[in-house]
């Protein structure tokens, strides 16, 4: 058990969802400046394949259904990693009618980066950070989803149309 | 006396089974119970050597059962009962079955026949009712299908007779037998008129042209019969004329043999590319059919022992993994009326059975072990390596690689992928195809794991003719380059599909996901999103072979065609129906005679 | 008994296919000037990736497809001598026996990806079986003028008959070598033949639905099949006397591969399947005629 979970810490397929500008600090973080593979994180197509979503930046409503629907469609246990100011308070857009303020409201994070933008080795220093939560059985916010999945779905409802975009299990 | 019997039973049951024709229940049950019998009426009486010669008057019909015909003749009366079973759910006349019986009676009575006059006459028969099968088909260009069928039989058939007619002038006897003695190119031209009926029903390419329309135009069930159980009268003929006909072909004729071959592999190859082209299921596997016949063209013009088992093996296997694709293809036409790729699709929710039955059917065709469609492959690179042909082995080897092609797309098409809204109530094909498909399966897996079941019978049939070189028993195979255990091959797939299906258990739960909850870019779907690609399925293949594609033997025909229609309209320009012009014609005749004459009319 | 020592043997082997993997993701870090991950990160993923707990399936033969596909490598694994070493079945090798053993893998995975509806998955598959037009054959054909020179069909006799470093059929013949060589990198599906998993283009293919266990099957299938498929290569054209210089030759190939893999950009599918049956096919069809000039 200890091994699976040594491995689960260890091993992180991210997807990375590029909603908005923070999206452009991920390639200097994958490739030879920061490399991040060395940790074992690497990007993945598909959600069905990814254990750890990265949101990128400034989410507005349509772009917050397809993250649920990813979210969603990934297996578990998965990793929400809030990235920038503006995932945790609407940042620069704190004012937009429709950009999403808190994520938070929406889908469970485990771990945010602050900062417009956050710098590389913010990104990995949050990556190293999520490891070490892993570790002690600390990121459970996969099961803050299932177990508050009224509740979020109630906020979710208030911006989009729930039935047509959620999956039914 | 018991072949005359067993034919003249099976032509009573088709009589009887027309007579009864309006009373459904009782025709089906006369025509089962009459190809039952027959089938144990083969098994039980009909022993090889037995002779029997049947005076008419003006001729003596000799009949002579040989090992070939035995083991012809247990593989068509199978099938034709699996066919007649599944044929009792379609809507069906008595003439129908009438038609059906006398076309088993002509294949039959070919496999028997001993002199080529009477050879040609159940070979026509068998063609004309086969013919008449197809013409009753279901689509609008029926007619046009077997009408082409017909043009291309009768062009065999008279291949065949002229050949006949050359062996009895320069030999003295209508009996099958050897014309090797004979001097010169004459008995190249006999063997080849001999052979153009069989690779015209074996459809071997040039010859194939009638095989893809009258495959997928003739009845469903009917093709079951037509391509699993007919085409091997032109497989028997392979054998008949290579080495009963010309004994000595390979000294005589050794590139006779060769081209033969290569014909073989470039049926087999092009008509694999042709297959995974195509968008209808039976037009795909008429193709696919074609190209593993290909095979047992290789088989025979290679003329060894190992080939020519691997050959009439492959034969047995087509039959088997063939009729059973076309069987489970039928049955789901009989549920979705379509056979087209792109209209089905998910149905392996509906249809278990029927997508086992087509799965088993594939890897067969695709010669995976541990499948009847692998022996006989394994024994033919084998052959082919012995032999030295390294680029006709390479050939060979592309085909079955197009094989993989073609198979997964029809198991796609129909099986995988999304399950369209109108097929979400489609049931289970019925009992009558079921039947068929469990039946197929059982040899389809028992020859594929226990080949020597039926090496045994075939190596009789081919060492009478060929130096015995092949050691085999029950388990292995050995030639002089390697042996192969099927049994273990079978036991480590199993063994290892155990250990593989232990890890999927011991691993974390799944659950089942709906097919809308599918990765779309994380956009969702609705049930009318298509999801299901299946046209153009190897579209980019077009671009990769270029213009090579679209010749096509029947464009040069059709451009034959246009130039005899061409020719005859001009002919027919010189009759307008015009009185002027003909009295035109009458003084420039006249006109051209006095000049010719010189003046001195 | 020799049931558990099969299982071992195949644990053993998957688990140094795995160290491939990582030794392949390690080097390529170190052309991109990257360190890399450790070189038994692959290991770490398919433990992580056994532990998921709710995969989504579409059908069974979605959840079949993987388990099909790592049956399949295993047979082959069983059938395929490592260098002298015959594992366990005194039946040893025979090319076709492997050669269509080898195909049920991919076979199976088409398969399942199939059943999961998905039109990436799909595209993925088409490419794959349209690659093997092009490589399976210049494969086959680099092959067989070995197996007709040594006249045998058994991969054991083969390895049997070359000797140490001269004696090799690499150096018998030099066309086929290249012309295998080239096949390989399709075989192995990477780049600039990577055409079927594509990640940026249609999304991983095959894989698109398969997470958790099934990605983890799919995982250890690719292992054991680096280990298969460049094993073949290596004994029929090194013949390695030693389960040591198998391996030994197995990774120096796979090297060679991943440094090709590393640098490559990606071909459009009717651009790989052309390229195939240009320069490979030629070199294919001289390494054939060598072998008649020889004899």
């Amino acid at each position: 058990m200890k091994l699976f979970k040594f491995a689960q810490s260890r091993s992180l397929w991210m997807m990375h969802f590029c909603t908005g500008c923070g999206a452009v600090e991920l390639p200097p973080t994958m490739t030879s400046r920061f490399d991040m593979e060395r940790f074992g994180i690497i990007p993945m197509a598909t959600p069905r394949q990814s254990d750890l979503l990265l949101i990128t930046g400034y989410l507005t409503v349509k772009t917050l259904k397809r993250v649920v629907r990813a979210y969603e469609q990934m297996p578990t246990p998965r990793y929400v990693i809030g990235f920038g100011s503006c995932t945790i308070n609407g940042g620069m857009y704190w004012d937009s009618y429709n950009v999403i303020k808190k994520l938070e409201l929406y889908i469970p994070v485990d771990l945010y980066i602050n900062g417009c933008m956050p710098r590389p080795e913010a990104i990995i220093d949050a990556f190293l950070k999520l490891r070490e939560m892993i570790d002690k059985g600390e990121a459970n916010a996969w099961k803050k989803y299932i177990e508050n999945y009224e509740w979020y779905k109630k906020n979710q409802a208030e911006v989009f149309d729930v039935e047509k975009w959620s999956l039914k299990k | 006396m018991a072949m005359f019997y067993l034919l003249l039973l099976l032509v009573l049951v088709g009589i009887v089974s027309f007579v009864l024709g309006p009373i459904k229940v009782l025709r089906n049950i006369i025509a089962f119970l009459g190809a039952v019998t027959a089938f144990f009426y083969f098994l039980t009486n009909i022993k090889p050597g037995l002779i029997y010669s049947l005076n008419i008057r003006v001729y003596n019909v000799h009949f002579e059962a040989g090992f070939s015909s035995m083991f012809f003749g247990v593989i068509i009366t199978a099938l034709f009962i699996i066919f007649l079973i599944a044929s009792f759910h379609e809507e069906n006349d008595g003439a129908y079955y009438l038609f059906a019986y006398l076309t088993l009676t002509g294949a039959l009575a070919v496999l028997f026949a001993k002199d080529l006059i009477s050879f040609f006459f159940f070979f026509e028969t068998m063609s004309l009712f086969s013919f008449l099968m197809v013409l009753k088909g279901k689509s609008d260009t029926s007619f046009r299908s077997a009408f082409k069928y017909l043009v291309w039989s009768v062009f065999g058939g008279y291949a065949f007779l002229m050949g006949t007619f050359l062996k009895v002038y320069y030999t003295h006897s209508v009996m099958i037998g050897d014309i090797s003695y004979l001097a010169g190119g004459v008995k190249l031209l006999i063997l080849i008129l001999l052979l153009a009926p069989f690779a015209v029903k074996a459809a071997l390419m040039p010859f194939h042209l009638w095989a893809p329309d009258a495959y997928k135009d003739s009845k469903d069930t009917f093709t079951v019969f037509f391509s699993g159980g007919l085409s091997k009268i032109g497989v028997f003929g392979y054998f008949l004329v290579l080495f009963k006909v010309f004994t000595e072909i390979a000294v005589k004729y050794p590139y006779f043999l060769k081209a033969f071959a290569w014909l073989g592999a470039i049926t087999a190859a092009l008509s694999g590319i042709y297959a995974f082209m195509q968008d209808d299921a039976k037009k795909l596997l008429a193709y696919s059919s074609i190209s593993q016949l290909g095979y047992v063209a290789v088989g025979f013009g290679i003329y060894t022992h190992f080939s020519v088992v691997a050959a009439l093996f492959h034969a047995l296997g087509h039959a088997v993994f063939e009729s059973l694709l076309f069987l489970v293809v039928a049955g789901v036409y009989y549920r979705t009326k379509t056979t087209d790729l792109r209209k089905m699709g998910g149905l392996i929710k509906r249809m278990p059975l029927s997508f086992i039955g087509l799965l088993f059917g594939i890897i067969a065709t695709s010669g995976i072990p541990p499948t009847i469609g692998f022996p006989s492959k394994w024994l033919l690179y084998e052959a082919l390596i012995l032999k030295g042909d390294l680029l006709l082995t390479s050939l060979v080897f592309f085909a079955s690689i197009t094989a993989f092609l073609y198979s997964y797309k029809l198991v796609h098409g129909i099986f995988l992928g999304k399950l369209h809204e109108e097929h979400k109530n489609v049931k289970e094909a019925p009992l009558g195809y079921a039947f068929g498909t469990v039946v197929l399966l059982v040899p389809l897996l028992v020859l594929g794991i226990i080949p020597g079941l039926v090496i045994k019978p075939i190596d009789y049939i081919v060492r009478f003719y060929l130096k015995p070189e092949l050691g085999y028993n029950l388990a292995n195979m050995n030639t002089p380059l390697g042996h192969v255990n099927f049994p273990v091959v079978g036991l480590v797939m199993g063994l290892t599909f155990a250990l593989s299906l232990f890890i999927y258990l011991i691993a974390g739960k799944s659950y089942r996901a709906e097919q809308t909850d599918n990765y779309t870019a994380t956009e969702a779907i609705d049930e009318d999103f298509e999801l299901h690609y299946a046209g153009e399925f190897y579209g980019f293949m077009k671009k990769a072979f270029g213009r090579p594609l679209t010749w096509s033997f029947e464009k040069i025909l059709n451009a034959f065609l246009k130039l005899f229609s061409f020719l005859g309209e001009v002919a027919r320009g010189f009759y307008m129906g015009d009185a002027r012009v003909y009295l035109f014609y009458v003084i420039a005749f006249f006109a051209l005679l006095a000049y010719l004459m010189g003046g001195k009319l | 008994m020799s049931i558990l020592y099969f299982f071992l043997y195949l644990l053993l082997v998957t688990i140094i296919g795995l160290l491939y993997m990582g030794a392949a993701r390690k080097i390529t870090a170190h052309i991109q000037n990257r360190y890399g991950p450790p070189v038994y990160q692959p290991i770490l993923d398919v433990l992580k990736l056994f532990a998921k707990k709710d995969t989504a399936s579409h059908g069974i033969m979605h959840s079949l497809g993987p388990v099909i596909a790592y049956t399949g490598i295993a047979a082959t694994l069983l059938f395929l001598p490592l260098g002298n070493h015959t594992p366990l079945l005194h039946f040893n090798g025979d090319l076709f026996v492997v050669l269509y053993l080898l195909v049920v893998g991919p076979l199976g995975m088409a398969l399942g990806a199939g059943e999961s509806a998905n039109s990436n998955a799909t595209i993925g598959i088409a490419r794959a079986l349209s690659m093997m037009l092009g490589y399976e054959i210049i494969f086959f054909m680099a092959t067989l003028p070995v197996f007709y020179h040594y006249g045998t069909a058994s991969i054991y006799r083969v390895i049997q008959a070359q000797g140490a470093f001269p004696d090799w059929a690499a150096i018998l013949f030099p066309i086929s070598f290249i012309a295998g060589l080239f096949a390989l990198q399709g075989l192995m599906g990477e780049k600039p033949f990577e055409l079927v998993v594509a990640p940026h283009e249609i999304a991983s293919g095959p894989m698109v639905e398969y997470g958790g266990k099934y990605l983890g099957l799919l995982q250890i299938w690719h292992a054991v099949g680096i280990i298969v498929e460049t094993g073949l290569f290596v004994d029929i054209f090194f013949g390695p006397q030693s389960i040591l210089w198998f391996f030994a030759g197995t990774f120096i190939v796979f090297f060679a591969t991943v440094i090709v893999n590393a640098v490559m950009p990606r071909f459009r599918i009717e651009q790989a399947v052309r390229f195939y049956w240009g320069l490979p096919l030629l070199l294919s069809i001289l390494g054939i005629l060598q072998v008649y000039i020889w004899r």
